[in-house]
């Protein structure tokens, strides 16, 4: 069954996903991942968006955090201060599953702004929960398309920790999160270096080639030892994804399908 | 209270561009915590469900921080999808918001339009697509606007919607 780098992309980031995970969901990316995990071999995962909707399980993928969908589907539904006090301060959750505009090596994300923020290019949609969630939740998995503008070598604004500018910070900071320990592409995915904390590629995905890779990165990427090939989806998978998203289109019209107006 | 404490920030390059948010050691443990000033708006205008005769409002769905919001602020105002004789709300822990913190209460059917109103009616998407485009051309926003807000009046509201 033929794919795209895409849904390959969203296939590789929801197996990274398992039914014991509490996972907090950006929209977007992450929530297409995370559905689709509980959609096929994960259907007990718990699913908690920063709107406050526990254990939801959307039929289509919201337009925003505050769809009415993430309620109508969730067990309960609490405030935005009890999802951040006792939920996700109180380290309830698992897992942070986030995107953004811009990642550097050691993880770090931008989502604030492109350019100088006093003077920006491009002013983004900014942090909402991701600065309190990169910190709070136990471990964070980033998906994001992989080209020389979203992989950099130098992220115009820190709006998330990763590991720290030099790899280091967040440890240096006494944070106990493990940060960022996955980024899933539609080329590769990547993990950190256990001692310098440095992303390298752990799998390159079908058909993809090192040169492909290191066009597409800011930084001088390296290739793990004992790098794999990422594992083809599944007619199951893609077929789960598929209908997914044509369920969203039907539901928000066809430019939500397509990530138009998906954001933070 | 005067702050809100978090442990995001630490890190980040939020705290060089944005004097408020400032940092304190915790007394009992030293852990070092991002803290954040307290809102508290001149006024606070929230959409509800429903209000009584004697104004208590009945707040059901995703409630976010409206609660917050009018209990931060000096004065509040709530409109609603109807004013009911009975707020009937089922269960012990539904979130209402008594009349006395309230300093109006209005019926606006239809009034969270272009969003939702939980149990009443579902979000205009098609409006939230069209607005990405009008919002980013001047002209458009400005045309739109008096087309349908500074012409317009809270009665219309209603026609946008389809209520139950």
């Amino acid at each position: 069954m033929t794919y795209t780098p895409s849904e390959m992309m969203t296939v590789a980031a929801a197996r990274a996903l398992g039914n014991r995970d509490v996972c907090f969901v950006g929209i977007g990316l992450p929530s297409a991942a995370c559905n689709l995990a509980r959609l096929s071999h994960a259907p007990q995962i718990t699913l908690i968006y920063e709107s406050g909707t526990l254990e939801t399980r959307p039929e289509v993928l919201p337009l925003s955090i505050g769809d009415g969908e993430l309620c109508e589907t969730a067990l309960t539904t609490v405030s935005v201060p009890e999802v951040f006090r006792y939920w996700l301060q109180g380290g309830r959750i698992s897992i942070g599953f986030l995107g953004g505009a811009q990642v550097d090596r050691f993880g770090n994300l931008n989502s604030t702004v492109i350019g100088p923020y006093s003077r920006p290019k491009v002013r983004l949609p900014g942090s909402g929960g991701a600065s309190e969630i990169g910190t709070s939740c136990g471990q964070i998995f980033i998906v994001m398309p992989q080209n020389p503008r979203t992989f950099v070598e130098t992220i115009d604004f820190v709006t998330t920790l990763g590991h720290g500018r030099t790899g280091r910070e967040r440890r240096a900071l006494g944070i106990p999160t493990k940060g960022p320990v996955l980024i899933v592409t539609d080329l590769c995915t990547m993990r950190p270096d256990p001692e310098t904390n440095e992303f390298l590629v752990a799998s390159l995905n079908p058909g993809v080639t090192r040169d492909e890779v290191r066009r597409n990165t800011g930084w001088e990427i390296r290739f793990a030892e004992g790098m794999e090939e990422t594992t083809t989806p599944s007619a199951m998978e893609l077929e789960i994804l598929r209908d997914l998203q044509a369920r969203t289109a039907r539901a928000h019209g066809s430019a939500a399908a397509k990530g138009k107006v998906e954001r933070n | 209270m005067p702050c809100a404490l978090f442990r995001g920030y630490r890190g980040t390059d939020l705290p060089r561009v944005n004097p408020r948010i400032r940092f304190i050691a915790c007394p009992f443990t030293g852990e070092e915590l991002a803290c954040i000033p307290a809102l508290r708006p001149d006024v606070a205008i929230i959409h509800a469900q429903k209000a009584d005769r004697a104004g208590n409002v009945l707040l059901d769905g995703i409630i976010g921080v409206q609660k917050e919001a009018v209990l931060a602020a000096r004065r509040a105002i709530a409109t609603v999808e109807e004013i009911v004789d009975e707020l009937s709300p089922g269960h012990a822990n539904a979130v209402i918001l008594p009349g006395w913190t309230l300093s109006a209460v209005a019926a606006v059917p239809g009034g969270a339009h272009p969003s939702y109103a939980h149990g009443y009616y579902s979000r205009d998407n098609s409006f939230y697509m069209e607005w990405d485009e009008i919002s980013r051309d001047r002209d458009r926003f400005l045309a739109w606007m008096g087309e349908n807000v500074l012409a317009r009046a809270p009665e219309d509201f209603a026609a946008r919607v389809r209520l139950p």
